[in-house]
């Protein structure tokens, strides 16, 4: 399997994990595009477009349905399936990643400003206890 | 879905609509397009392409057909722009006529003070 040949895999498997709807109309264009594209722009841009696109993808459906369910409508309970298992592991190990290594950075933590700085008045406790004592010395 | 003035297109959705302007284009033609006409500035990538086409699809502003090949030969898909998204897109250009303009006074009055 050649380099293109594997890259092209890859870019298949991302399309795959689509949203059917979309997936059905436009994965044969977005390869199509892919195979013309691939020479000039190379893996790392596609697949960021790619994967970019397939997170828009995903919460665009999730948070726009296109028929929600009438109120006590029954919803039929279907198994998962295991593909929808694999792009749901999938997905989350994205995430994850994404979150790790958002907490692997270094962020220095934020300072108290200077001018609050807690001025004793009062004299110490300890001291104020001792003084007697060294006078009756 | 109807625009208004306070409602700018992005600069995918911009381009997009721009490309379709003057022609028909498959989903490959709208990427050289908007390579062109922004002077090479600005090449979308397919799945930002698809995102945006998808999205003027479900409002109306891009209808899409199977083009009529030889017979044999494979099919593609041709997008053109209707009617409403032509009037979208002519108000966005208006919109930014007047934001040119207005840059244009600001920046002379800047000029004319320093």
């Amino acid at each position: 399997m050649s380099y293109r040949d594997f890259n092209r895999m890859l870019y298949r498997t991302i399309l795959h994990l689509h949203p059917a709807p979309f997936r059905e109309r436009f994965a044969g264009e977005m390869l199509w595009i892919f195979d013309e594209m691939f020479a000039e722009r190379g893996m790392w841009k596609l697949a960021t477009d790619a994967l970019s696109s397939l997170l828009k993808q995903w919460v665009v459906a999730d948070a726009v349905p296109k028929t929600a369910p009438a109120p006590f409508q029954f919803v039929p309970e279907r198994p998962m399936s295991a593909a929808i298992l694999l792009q749901a592991a999938l997905i989350t190990s994205m995430a994850l990643l994404g979150f790790s290594k958002l907490l692997q950075q270094n962020v220095p933590l934020p300072q108290p400003p200077k001018t609050f700085e807690v001025r004793r008045v009062v004299p110490d406790i300890c001291e104020y206890k001792l003084r007697p004592s060294r006078h009756a010395r | 879905m109807a625009t208004n003035d306070t409602s700018p297109l992005s600069p995918a959705t911009f381009h997009v609509l721009l490309s379709l302007a003057s022609k028909d284009l498959h989903g490959y033609g709208i990427i050289l397009e908007i390579n062109r006409i922004s002077n090479g500035q600005y090449r979308p990538g397919p799945g930002t392409l698809y995102d945006n086409l998808a999205k003027l699809l479900n409002l109306g502003w891009v209808e899409d057909y199977e083009e009529k090949g030889r017979a044999g030969e494979e099919k593609k898909r041709l997008y053109r722009l209707t009617e409403e998204g032509r009037n979208v897109l002519a108000a966005d250009v208006q919109r930014m006529k007047r934001v040119v303009r207005i840059a244009h006074r600001l920046l002379g009055e800047e000029g004319g003070r320093a």
